[in-house]
């Protein structure tokens, strides 16, 4: 195992982290069950990848647009959910995979089945980043993300989205506005996810239809699921455990698919709230743990 | 013009009229009881009054301001705040939370509602002390035994700081004791200037704290004024002993 | 004579998303639960008849019932072990553990068959039509035929029988139903077997009808059956027949056009957001 090989695995666990935290907000917060996660992630690394071969942007000037090209589209695309309850969203989401596939797919301006390759290494003062830097550089992004995050979670806005998550009649009558909120979730989340999109566009040089497919937003939600929805250390955890997990236990990874499905059914069935999610037994323990390490402390130094 | 105004307002379900032609005036600083059997047509009124429906027919004023059409949470914030007949918590949030929710709308309109809500707090829990909830602030709403999440009900009601509050009968499934509580909370709010409307089953509850009562039955108001006018009236004596609707019919 | 001919596709594509539909909007329309799984039990019971075809008999007839057992009890087993146990939980909870159901089920064929597709080399001895204007294939015509004797079937159920009623007071009020003596367990269970012994036998008609069975086939189709499910306004059998069949008429025929240069699939998802947006209870819905 080289240090090179840790550093890709690193890489990818910290573009996943971003996308979890981004589906947090969504699903998380506003409960907004999103199966189309993929197709936000897809649509902002694509957006990188012509950025930068077909308009020659730099990685820096590039990502403000793919922030705002993935915003817009996730406010678009937000918009049926204002219309629509909750299972039923769900199936738009599912259709997102399928759409944003086939127009990647079918048109060539995204250069079709072949994908669009050679997509520059991003520089900085004029230095291309190496393994090393790239690492250093997602985890920037990771900070910022979490970061970020924790803000967001401590303003009305994630009140508000919790409230209407759970009950739109009462959110209502709380003065929110549900249908302004429903699209803030799905602007800040897809936004998030356009910059996990340039992170890996740019890292792996090349995008093609199938990376963003159905598999993979189940993935990601699995990883939430996995951690616990609504916390941003069950996001944070839920992306480590399950990208990390079947590099260290290499026969895991053919059964990648058969985990994310598993880990989906079982925790919503057993712990609902993730393994760090709030309540959750894991969370509860190691507070009571905590608790009970402080008083010792407390009563042990008079 | 009166705080709040309805003008032959109407709802009907399909064929079955639900609300019908009521003009209900609410006056500044009143505790205002509507009472009637069930199937009168209660909560339709605070449902279109709030805006969750859409009146068939009639207007709805609010301080000299047409409302009927407006969304909801347009309606809330002009000043309006109600509570549920079944209880709404967000169950998995804080109790402080909760109350958080109701007050965040005033703040963030004014800030956006991208704002940490932290020097919130202190008002929550002044709000929920007034309630008797402040030693329960931090576990989450679900956990609450329904007498309390009553009042949690009332507390983000309060935290709305309305003008006029609609109280969907807030007295049912509580204990007697726990009626003497919130008919003294009632009066604390009522001495704050808000005006209450409050829709309840139990007589003596609203016979006791309602200086005007309107009665409905099969929609339409058949009696209203003071609760000693109103309990002598033949009309709300038959509708509610239900001793047959032929006389009404003819 | 084109159209004619093109109407035939249609009604056999139509046929096998009517089909899968059925048992997703029954299911729904009892629980509420939108059963993503669904999709697992189609292709589960196109797998089973794959075994019995390759291992057993190459008698189709066979091959069809196992399957469509095999689906059923997977079905109720689904409900049994698993959804009742959540049907009280937020909607949420439900939902994600469908879809986890469904993606592990996926992966289950893929591990136990492989990846590739199998080709299904039942024979069957069944007549064929061949008119001047169109042809039907002895398979077309047999998924025609099957379909429709399903679907009466299913309309005497519905109709004519207790377990009809049974459905239709859960479907009204699941508590209310068992407080004036239905059996819900029973009822609901029945429902799962049926819809999923229907989803099985789409699943047996088009393995047979494209002569090959993969791990993947179900998701397409199950997201058409949603579509269809949508479309018939959620939990109503009707709907979904008569949406089903219109849904493979439009992508059948604009299919066929020659500017049409757009992904077929991509149709039903276009007229899923199409009707949410203007019409969220469903063409057919009944409010």
């Amino acid at each position: 195992m080289t240090l090179g090989y840790l550093l890709t695995v690193g890489t990818f666990t910290g573009i996943f982290m971003i996308l979890t935290l981004s589906l947090n907000i969504l699903t998380g917060y506003a409960k907004q069950v999103s199966l189309g996660h993929a197709a936000f992630f897809g649509i902002g690394a694509y957006a990188a990848a012509i950025l930068a071969t077909k308009f020659g942007l730099s990685f820096w000037a590039a990502l403000p647009c793919v922030v705002a090209v993935t915003t817009v589209v996730g406010i678009f695309l937000g918009l049926p959910s204002l219309r629509v309850s909750h299972d039923f969203l769900v199936l738009s989401t599912i259709g997102l995979n399928f759409i944003v596939g086939s127009v990647f797919k079918y048109f060539s301006f995204f250069g079709g089945s072949m994908g669009i390759v050679d997509i520059p290494t991003p520089t900085f003062f004029g230095k291309a980043f190496g393994t090393v830097g790239y690492f250093g550089l997602t985890f920037a992004f990771v900070t910022l993300a979490v970061l970020t995050s924790i803000y967001f979670s401590r303003t009305w806005g994630r009140l508000a989205m919790e409230a209407f998550g759970e009950d739109e009649t009462a959110a209502k009558a709380m003065g929110i506005n549900v249908a302004k909120f429903k699209i803030y979730a799905f602007a800040i989340s897809s936004a998030y996810a356009g910059i996990a999109g340039a992170l890996w566009a740019h890292y792996v040089g090349s995008v093609f239809p199938e990376n963003f497919g159905f598999d993979r937003s189940i993935d990601i939600l699995a990883m939430l699921v996995l951690g616990g929805l609504g916390t941003i250390r069950g996001a944070v955890f839920g992306a480590l455990l399950l990208q990390v997990l079947p590099e260290a236990l290499r026969f895991i990874q053919d059964y990648r698919m058969l985990v994310s499905g598993a880990v989906l059914a079982l925790m919503m069935v057993f712990q609902p709230m993730g393994l760090l999610g709030k309540g959750s037994f894991l969370y509860l323990r190691s507070l009571g743990i905590l608790r009970h390490f402080r008083r010792g402390v407390a009563s042990g130094a008079p | 013009m009166e705080l709040l105004e309805t003008e032959g307002l109407t709802k009907d379900f399909g064929g079955l009229r639900a609300v019908d032609h009521v003009d209900l005036v609410v006056r500044r600083g009143e505790i205002h009881g509507v009472i009637g059997p069930n199937g009168a047509g209660k909560t339709t009124l605070f449902n279109l009054i709030t805006g969750y429906l859409r009146p068939t027919y009639g207007a709805i004023h609010f301080k000299e301001r047409r409302i009927d059409g407006l969304p909801t949470h347009r309606i809330v914030t002009l000043g309006i705040a109600r509570t549920f007949q079944i209880v709404r918590p967000f169950t998995e949030l804080s109790v402080l939370e909760n109350v958080l929710v109701a007050w965040g709308h005033r703040y963030y309109r004014k800030t956006g509602p991208f704002r940490p809500y932290a020097n919130a707090r202190r008002r929550a829990r002044e709000i929920l002390e007034s309630v008797g909830l402040a030693d329960r602030a931090d576990i989450p709403a679900g956990t609450l035994p329904i007498g309390l999440q009553r009042r949690l009900e009332i507390a983000r009601a309060m935290a709305l700081e309305p003008e006029l509050m609609l109280l969907d009968e807030p007295a049912a499934g509580l204990t007697e004791e726990e009626i003497g509580g919130l008919k003294e909370l009632v009066g604390r709010i009522v001495a704050t200037g808000v005006t209450v409307v409050l829709v309840e089953h139990r007589m003596s509850f609203v016979m006791d704290i309602c200086e005007v009562i309107t009665v409905l039955d099969h929609g339409r108001v058949i009696a209203e004024g003071a609760p000693e006018e109103v309990a002598h009236d033949p009309a709300v004596i038959e509708a509610y002993l239900g001793t047959g609707s032929v006389n009404a019919a003819g | 004579m084109d159209f004619l001919q093109q109407l035939v596709f249609a009604l056999v594509l139509g046929s096998s998303y009517a089909l899968i539909a059925i048992g997703l909007t029954m299911v729904y329309g009892i629980l509420k639960v939108l059963h993503v799984a669904h999709a697992g039990i189609y292709t589960l019971g196109a797998y089973m008849a794959l075994l019995v075809v390759t291992h057993l008999t190459r008698n189709f007839w066979v091959a069809l019932l196992l399957g469509m057992v095999a689906a059923g009890l997977a079905g109720v087993l689904i409900y049994r072990g698993v959804y009742y146990y959540i049907l009280r939980r937020p909607r949420i909870v439900p939902l994600i553990v469908s879809i986890g159901i469904f993606t592990a089920m996926n992966e289950l064929f893929r591990l136990l068959f492989g990846p590739y597709q199998h080709a299904f080399p039942a024979v069957l001895r069944f007549p064929m039509v061949i008119t001047p204007y169109f042809l039907i294939t002895q398979k077309q015509l047999l998924i025609i035929v099957l379909t429709t004797f399903f679907l009466l079937m299913l309309y005497l159920v519905l109709n004519k029988t207790r377990v009809g009623l049974a459905w239709q007071a859960c479907s009204q009020d699941l508590s209310m139903a068992g407080a004036v003596g239905v059996p819900v367990d029973w009822a609901v269970a029945l429902n799962f077997l049926l819809g999923s012994a229907l989803a099985g036998a789409a699943g047996v008609l088009m393995a047979f009808y494209r002569n090959m069975v993969y791990p993947t086939m179900g998701n397409v189709v199950a997201y058409k059956a949603f579509v269809v499910v949508v479309l018939g306004g959620f939990g109503s059998v009707r709907g979904s027949v008569i949406a089903g069949m219109l849904l493979a008429l439009v992508e059948t025929f604009l299919g066929s056009l020659e500017w049409f240069n757009f992904p077929r699939d991509a149709i039903a998802f276009l007229l899923l957001i199409l009707v949410l947006m203007f019409r969220p209870k469903g063409l057919f819905g009944r409010l």
